[in-house]
């Protein structure tokens, strides 16, 4: 999950303490995760909103918390247009290497749940780049719907 | 290295290391450790993963003519590099918002090209298309609130502004030429008096069509025309000519400095500007220029009362309304996502709120 996505839950849900409780429990087994990346990004565009509470209070219940280097090297060097050069937060490349290794590592079900979904002067968006590296991506309300969720 | 204007002895001395260190990584013999890594980082001022690009970025982060001034200009400051990046950063925002929302405020209405004509002559077509008279600097409050005026008054036309600390030995201001989104950046270590005449030079160069990095009084043809420009705009002959001889008897010279306050306070410029108008007017005395520190144009050092010191404010006042407006503009019309605008505004989603409270509001076409 982005900090684009996890943003769009607390703006966008009509409770989202209970989405957000929904999303530790996906968290605690081990079926939803954020790269460290993330939680960085959202404390400096999003400082003591929901979102990055949220994410500060389940950081240590993840099961997984981003890519080796090896992955994060292997996007960086042959992903175009995915690193904002000026933007020292954003977590973009490693959200998409951290779905890259995860999906190398053989799990079958991979899916970036992203709003990152519009290219900008800046960069590619995420899912520019999971579409040309073949990594499915969600909304958070598809992604709601898909888990049998009320939306929004 | 290049774009942030350092050489590998700055780099070594940041990461602790020897030079002979980072030229082993720039060889890519030897790499850094984590936390040379992270020291290196946080002194370039750059994401993490720029370092591991295949190849540095197509695009110059400064114009090739900044890094390789003419006229045996010096070379910018680490402090001034950091400063174009971002007014390139925020023209390349602004540029692809402005094609979204339809803002073609510039493109449609820019400030007629100076095409050779004298600075005086372009001092009349530039007051005519920004809508100036005389009476905007005389009848305004303070200079801080003429400096307003001419800021507000470039935004409607498209320009976007920026008011960025440039450091005492950085140069007063920059511009950067564009069919689209032309930027003007002031440095604000200036006072305001300082950085109404530093707005109307730069527009002086967006006259001209160039870019332009401003490094003190005239030391090439263009900056001699733009600073001629800008005197011209802010201080007409006639005017002067009438002030002094009310003020000091008709045909006197100024010859002091304490004569030069009560001009420049009216006509909202500083010392330097007015002491070299009446050098160029021969209504004052030879050298009166070289008689004013230089220390005068300088701000004076703190916040002045009142002043909002929060992060949302400053990136307002460094940014300015046109960009913010612009970028809320982008928003709106969904070409930006929420998470983009914050990002490109560098401020937090509770900072934003709180802006919008004070009525910034998206530029509409």
């Amino acid at each position: 999950m982005d900090s684009a996505a996890i943003n769009h839950v607390a703006s966008h849900s009509r409770n989202y303490n209970e989405v957000f409780n929904r999303l530790t429990d996906l968290v605690k087994g081990a079926e939803l995760t954020f790269c460290d990346q993330v939680v960085a990004e959202l404390e400096r565009t999003a400082e003591g909103e929901p979102g990055p509470l949220w994410a500060a209070t389940v950081r240590d219940q993840r099961v997984d918390k981003g890519a080796p280097y090896a992955a994060q090297r292997w996007v960086l060097q042959n992903v175009e247009d995915i690193v904002d050069e000026d933007d020292p937060v954003d977590a973009a490349p490693y959200v998409v290497a951290h779905a890259k290794s995860l999906q190398d590592q053989g799990e079958t079900e991979i899916t970036v749940v992203t709003e990152d979904t519009a290219d900008k002067p800046t960069r590619k968006s995420i899912r520019t780049v999971c579409e040309e590296l073949s990594i499915p991506c969600l909304s958070v309300a598809e992604m709601m719907r898909a888990c049998g969720h009320r939306w929004p | 290295m290049t774009q942030s204007g350092v050489e590998v002895e700055d780099v070594a001395h940041c990461s602790k290391v020897e030079p002979q260190q980072v030229s082993a990584w720039l060889s890519g013999d030897a790499q850094p450790t984590k936390t040379q890594f992270r020291r290196l980082v946080s002194y370039l001022k750059r994401p993490e993963a720029f370092f591991f690009l295949p190849r540095p970025p197509a695009r110059e982060a400064v114009p090739a003519a900044f890094r390789h001034p003419p006229g045996g200009m010096r070379e910018p400051t680490r402090v001034e590099l950091e400063g174009i990046r971002k007014a390139r950063r925020v023209q390349q925002v602004g540029r692809w918002v402005a094609d979204r929302v339809g803002d073609d405020r510039w493109r449609e209405n820019p400030v007629p090209a100076a095409n050779g004509q004298p600075p005086r002559e372009a001092a009349k077509v530039a007051k005519r298309w920004l809508d100036w008279s005389l009476e905007d600097q005389q009848g305004a409050s303070s200079a801080s609130a003429v400096v307003k005026t001419v800021r507000s008054r470039l935004e409607e036309r498209g320009v976007l502004t920026l008011q960025l600390p440039l450091g005492s030995e950085g140069g007063r201001g920059f511009s950067l030429h564009d069919e689209v989104k032309p930027v003007v950046a002031i440095n604000t270590y200036y006072n305001n008096e300082a950085r109404l005449f530093s707005y109307i030079h730069e527009l002086g160069h967006l006259m001209r069509r160039t870019d332009a990095l401003c490094i003190g009084f005239a030391a090439t043809q263009a900056e001699r025309w733009c600073e001629a420009f800008a005197a011209s705009f802010l201080i007409p002959i006639a005017a002067l000519r009438d002030r002094v001889a009310h003020l000091y008897g008709a045909d006197s010279e100024v010859t002091e400095v304490d004569q030069l306050r009560p001009l420049a306070a009216e006509f909202r410029v500083s010392l330097s500007a007015m002491a070299i108008r009446l050098e160029e007017l021969e209504l004052g005395r030879e050298g009166l220029f070289e008689s004013i520190p230089r220390t005068s144009d300088f701000k004076r050092q703190g916040g002045g009362p009142g002043t909002d010191t929060t992060r949302g404010a400053v990136r307002l006042r460094e940014f300015g309304e046109g960009y913010f407006g612009l970028v809320l503009a982008g928003e709106q019309s969904g070409a930006l996502r929420r998470q983009d605008a914050l990002r490109y505004l560098d401020v937090t989603e509770g900072q934003l709120r709180k802006l919008h409270h004070e009525n910034i509001e998206p530029f509409e076409s």
